[in-house]
């Protein structure tokens, strides 16, 4: 009984964080912002450019906010969208300001705003046009290649001998921009379009569409339908893992692993393929539940397959830990401390690596994974054997949310019969995030008039990388490629 | 040296397992139900006609317009004309069969499709009804 | 003579990212084994015979992809493979300089539809270039 209350005060005071952040905000800056939005974990709200570093010097320095990490800058220069994310771990909240100029169709000076915010987060920098470093760090290049964590960018490397003194990860092939207005379009068409944003766990993106809309339009899901949607995302986590160390091992140059791993990987997909129908894109959710049930054979079978999964991801790393060759390309290289990987804003493995737990599964309560006992892994240091153990740890306990969900999915109906051409959507904007393999994946919805949608993604890709530059520069060229790799960077944002 | 025992007792004991390589062009892995391959449009097997009305819907509901259809009003009904489809930006991602009310189309198991030229891959109404001939498992045929 | 000669152990370079990749990848694993058939991936366009072309690509990939092309030594061949590069490849429109002067300079050899393509696929499109005269 007890405890049941202390689980009750713990959500009120969540919840009132909330609210006393938007009174606050209301309080000290009046009429400088327009309407505070509250999604749980986010807030929005819009602000002037002439008022936007007085705003956030005081949300930075002010006792009552105190949110000193910047975890976003995201510009679009097609549609002069400036988004700008503040985060604080004391009060796990993010702040997203959308800067609004006073003359609408008036272009930033989005160099200028960088050098300004650098004057609060050092960070900043690392958000602008850097092509300069191309000239300065000149001494070896090293082209997209191969291997599917070092195929999204080019590396810039200015050398002291064998140490690197600075290194620049140039992600310009990877900058994708297309027309992101989807106009007057129909939502089950979005969907569809929406999974190659987080190209290896593709139903991300779907599921934080899905619930974006669900939670402007107050949809409570039958019980099935959100454990399919939690089973879904577990496997697809298992999926994007053993993908990352099948490339691990191949930089490591561990071919025994990288077998192993396929073998596994193969089989998870085969399960992905039989629920939805493609290995990779599976489009798979809709609004107000998923688009079909799932069998019970396949139930079964899903489940007598797990210890099996469990023996063969065992002995991957049981290969990786006896090797005395692995251990020394691993151990105490690449390290990034807990501070650093603070101030880059990252999210995700690489976070938990690092020594800090933060988790989306736990912090905020979407889904049901509150119904779940499972525990958050955590590194000591933050080093490459750190970044590629909690992924296997991870792995074990994806799997072992897979065999409790399916040990208790309750019998029902998988989704609401409703026809999305019907839904009515008033203009507004929605702010969903979703906790992803590689870290917390967010979507900027804009519901404009006659329906059209605007989408931007904002990935955990970019903090990644910019952790990574900082570990670079002190590391020496021989452990370079297995330190870019151990991040685990993939374009998540191309849009 | 007790790991290097184990080793090759463990190297030893794969010498009579079953091999996981599957021989592919010879032998093929059995693609699952309900995956999705090249559309096809299902005939009614008592009259062996096409059941799709020319309706339209699919062509709605692609998400990268690679459908047309054309239909033809006759004797106070509609009936299909021409269907083309673009297999080159089909992302088969199964909206044309979610959304089709009188279940006329359908997706195969059919996943090789490489072609020599794009124009190849342009299929129509004769060669998606030649895909439906086959009514079982079509993935052994080229 | 010498083209069947090459073609019976052929040296890929794949260029691009995206989920094609993946299950490019996936095909040089034991399941599917792509080396029974003499294939393996290099990293120097200078060594590779074919290029596959596959992922999302903005104006300076496509660049990189000109130049790698530019690179390889003759006889070579190009696969297309994935929804994203025949969408690119088949729009018929003035708008795009580059892929215009793209499509003029790359001349592909087998076409692979797919969202992404299955391994199987995969291996079947490069059988089919061994297969082509």
């Amino acid at each position: 009984m007890e405890s049941e209350d202390i689980k009750n005060k713990g959500s009120d005071i969540i919840g009132s964080f909330a609210e006393n952040i938007e009174n606050n905000l209301n309080y000290y800056f009046g009429s400088k912002i327009g309407a505070v939005y509250n999604f749980g974990k986010e807030i929005y709200f819009e602000a002037g450019y002439e008022n936007l570093f007085s705003i956030i010097d005081s949300l930075k320095n002010k006792a009552d906010f105190n949110f000193n990490i910047l975890s976003s800058i995201k510009y679009k220069e097609a549609s002069n969208f400036l988004l700008i994310s503040l985060f604080s771990y004391e009060k796990s909240m993010t702040l997203n300001i959308r800067v609004r100029n006073s003359i609408s169709y008036l272009k930033f000076d989005f160099k200028n705003i960088t050098s300004s915010i650098k004057k609060f987060f050092d960070v900043s920098e690392y958000y602008s046009d850097r092509d300069y470093i191309k000239d300065i760090n000149n001494d070896l290049i090293i082209f997209s290649q191969t291997p599917e964590t070092l195929d999204t960018f080019d590396i810039y490397l200015s050398l002291n001998d064998n140490l690197i003194k600075d290194a620049y990860l140039c992600d310009e092939i990877s900058r994708y921009n297309s027309s992101i207005i989807f106009k007057s379009m129909e939502i089950n068409k979005l969907i569809s379009m929406l999974n190659n944003m987080d190209y290896k766990a593709g139903i991300y993106p779907e599921l934080c569409f899905c619930l974006g809309i669900e939670s402007l339009l107050q949809i409570k899901l039958p019980k099935r339908a959100v454990y399919i949607r939690m089973l879904l995302c577990e496997l697809f986590r298992v999926a994007c893992h053993l993908s990352y160390i099948v490339s691990m091992s191949l930089v490591l140059g561990n071919t025994a692993a990288f077998n192993y791993t396929l073998t596994e990987k193969e089989k998870i997909l085969s399960i992905i393929e039989l629920i939805t129908g493609s290995r990779v894109i599976p489009n798979f959710m809709r609004i107000g539940g998923v688009k079909k049930d799932i069998e019970e054979n396949i139930l079964d079978s899903l489940h007598k397959l797990i210890p099996h999964l469990y023996k063969g991801i065992k002995k991957i790393e049981d290969i990786f830990l006896s090797d005395v060759v692995m251990l020394e390309k691993l151990k105490n290289v690449g390290t990034a401390d807990s501070k650093s990987a603070k101030a880059s804003g990252i999210t995700g493995p690489n976070l938990r690596a690092s020594g800090i737990r933060y988790d989306l599964r736990k912090t905020s309560n979407y889904l049901l994974y509150k119904n779940i006992a499972f525990t958050v892994p955590l590194g000591r240091i933050g080093d490459n054997f750190d970044r590629l153990t909690i992924r296997f740890k991870e792995v074990y306990q994806s799997l072992k949310i897979i065999s409790e969900l399916i040990e208790s999915m309750p019998l029902g109906a998988v989704g609401k019969m409703i026809n999305p051409a019907s839904l009515e959507l008033y203009p507004t904007p929605i702010i969903s995030t979703v906790e992803c393999p590689h870290g917390i994946f967010k979507l900027f919805i804009e519901i404009k008039e006659n329906r059209d949608i605007e989408i931007i993604p904002i990935g955990p890709t970019k903090n990644n990388m910019i952790l990574c530059e900082k570990t670079l520069s002190n590391c020496s060229f021989d452990e370079l490629l297995a330190v870019v790799s151990s991040f685990g960077i993939e374009s998540a944002e191309m849009y | 040296m007790i790991r290097i025992f184990k080793n090759f007792f463990i190297n030893f004991g794969n010498l009579f397992r079953r091999p996981g390589t599957v021989l592919y062009p010879q032998e093929k892995i059995i693609v699952y139900e309900g995956s999705r391959g090249q559309p096809k449009l299902k005939l009614n097997f008592d009259t062996l006609e096409i059941i799709c009305n020319g309706c339209g819907d699919c062509e709605k509901a692609c998400p990268h317009n690679c459908i047309s259809v054309k239909k033809e009003y006759k004797e106070g009904d509609y009936y299909l004309d021409g269907f083309y489809l673009n297999l080159g930006i089909c992302s088969f991602c199964g909206n044309c069969v979610e959304v089709c009310k009188n279940h006329a189309i359908e997706l195969s198991y059919r996943y090789q499709m490489s072609e020599y030229d794009l124009e190849s891959l342009k299929v129509e109404k004769l060669d998606l009804i030649k895909q439906a001939e086959y009514s079982i498992r079509d993935f052994w045929v080229k | 003579m010498s083209n069947s000669l090459i073609k019976s152990s052929l040296n890929i370079y794949v260029a691009g990212y995206g989920c094609c990749k993946q299950e490019i990848i996936a095909s040089a694993g034991p399941v599917y084994d792509i080396s029974r058939f003499g294939i393996s991936f290099v990293s120097f366009p200078e060594s590779a015979d074919v290029l596959v072309f596959q992922g999302f690509y903005n104006g300076k990939g496509l660049k990189k992809v000109i130049n790698i092309y530019n690179q390889m030594i003759s006889p070579k061949w190009v696969i297309a493979l994935g929804k994203c590069t025949l969408e690119n490849l088949s729009y018929e429109g003035s708008g795009n300089n580059l892929l215009y002067e793209f499509k003029k300079r790359l001349k592909v050899d087998v076409y692979v539809p797919g969202c992404p393509p299955r391994p199987e696929a995969f291996i079947y499109s490069l059988l089919r270039l061994m297969e082509k005269p």
